[in-house]
């Protein structure tokens, strides 16, 4: 079957091909998604070589996986959690902070810092708010980078990233403020020309 | 509502994860009060500093050469360091790829490990044998004295032999005469 005529098929369906061995309509899976995936994936490196390995290993591991896909959630969804992981770990071998810290010391509950940001400066480019942005976030933690990733970037609802990272809605919950507040301190530290009294 | 109820609320507000009850419950709270509006305002102005990034531009191929990669067995590099369970459903600390398959090459492994703890064991047990005990140590520092004092007198004995023995200028004079 060519590929135009799969370009309506379910991805149910393709899996169910793929499984039958059909090469072809894994090539369509991966086509699909892997713009999404390399989305993703840019969040952690500015390599574009590793963005690709990322990209390419999640689906390899999919693939090698796929007889253990239940249907039980979308297959996308699926696909993501195995993408999500294998960054997670790809970052842990980077040497990044272990993805099982679940307290911060620095940031308590309700004690988040008094000052607020201000929003970007109208004279900044999107390009150059993007690359505060990352720069701030290349220094947090990895649980609180990749839950603002999740949340800000990817736009996921708390229940979606608590099913990526396998936790409860109230650690996605505190997870969050954590990071925000983590995120908030830094950007004021790197940059205190964008700080701003809460009441102003 | 007061400000301790409202507060955890705020970022949930935010991210529309609240039920419309509990924000409906929310909002006069927000409106009245500055500070928790303040707060509200802080977490917007930072949800502005997180703007959508461009489209990443797919590498030409990538779809078909993963899709080859795949059917032709590969696994993806990060499998490889991953715990890989057992049969009991314990994971082993040791990569797969690490891990010897050939039975020969197992056997032979083991072999040379046991041929070493003997080694290791017997060249003990031989040095034990050698090196004497606390008795012999003593019996040899003993002997060790007496064969000193011996020496002495033999040293003793010879000088005076040597003395007497030598002749003195005047003798040997009176001799050659």
């Amino acid at each position: 079957m060519h590929l135009m005529e799969h370009a309506h098929v379910e991805d149910a369906d393709l899996v169910r091909e793929v499984l039958d061995g059909n090469q072809l309509s894994f090539q369509l899976l991966v086509e699909r998604y892997q713009g999404r995936l390399f989305g993703l994936a840019r969040h952690y490196t500015r390599s574009t070589v590793e963005v690709e390995d990322i990209v390419q290993d999640a689906f390899l591991k999919a693939y090698s996986r796929l007889d253990t896909f239940q249907h039980q959630s979308s297959f996308y969804t699926w696909l993501y959690r195995i993408t999500t992981n294998t960054i997670l770990d790809f970052m842990k071998r980077r040497g990044r902070n272990p993805v099982t810290t679940v307290e911060d010391p620095d940031i308590t509950v309700g004690e988040a810092p008094e000052t607020n940001v201000t929003r970007p400066d109208a004279r900044l480019e999107a390009r150059e708010i993007s690359e505060i942005t990352r720069e701030v976030l290349d220094e947090m933690p990895e649980i609180f980078r990749t839950a603002l990733i999740l949340r800000e970037f990817e736009d996921l609802s708390y229940q979606e990233i608590a099913d990526q990272l396998d936790i409860s809605i109230g650690t996605v919950e505190s997870r969050l403020f954590r990071a925000r507040a983590r995120f908030k301190q830094k950007l004021l530290h790197k940059y205190p020309e964008f700080a701003q009294g809460v009441n102003e | 509502m007061n400000c301790e109820t409202a507060r955890p609320l705020i970022p949930l507000y935010i991210d529309g994860e609240l039920t419309e009850p509990r924000a409906s419950g929310l909002r006069p709270h927000l409106l009245e009060c500055p500070a928790c509006r303040g707060v509200m305002q802080g977490g917007k102005a930072l949800e502005t500093w997180f703007v959508p990034m461009e489209p990443v531009s797919v590498p030409e191929g990538f779809a078909a050469r993963v899709a080859r990669r795949a059917f032709a067995g590969d696994r993806g590099f990060t499998l490889q360091s991953e715990r890989t369970p057992d049969s009991s459903g314990r994971a082993s600390t040791l990569p797969a790829a690490e891990q010897p398959e050939n039975p020969i090459l197992q056997f032979v492994l083991h072999a040379v490990a046991v041929a070493a703890v003997l080694l290791i064991t017997l060249s003990i047990a031989i040095r034990r044998q050698e090196m004497p005990d606390s008795e012999g140590l003593r019996a040899l520092s003993e002997s060790g004295s007496s064969s000193r004092l011996a020496l002495d007198e033999l040293n003793r004995k010879l000088e005076l032999d040597t003395d007497g023995g030598h002749l003195g200028a005047d003798e040997n004079k009176a001799l050659d005469d």
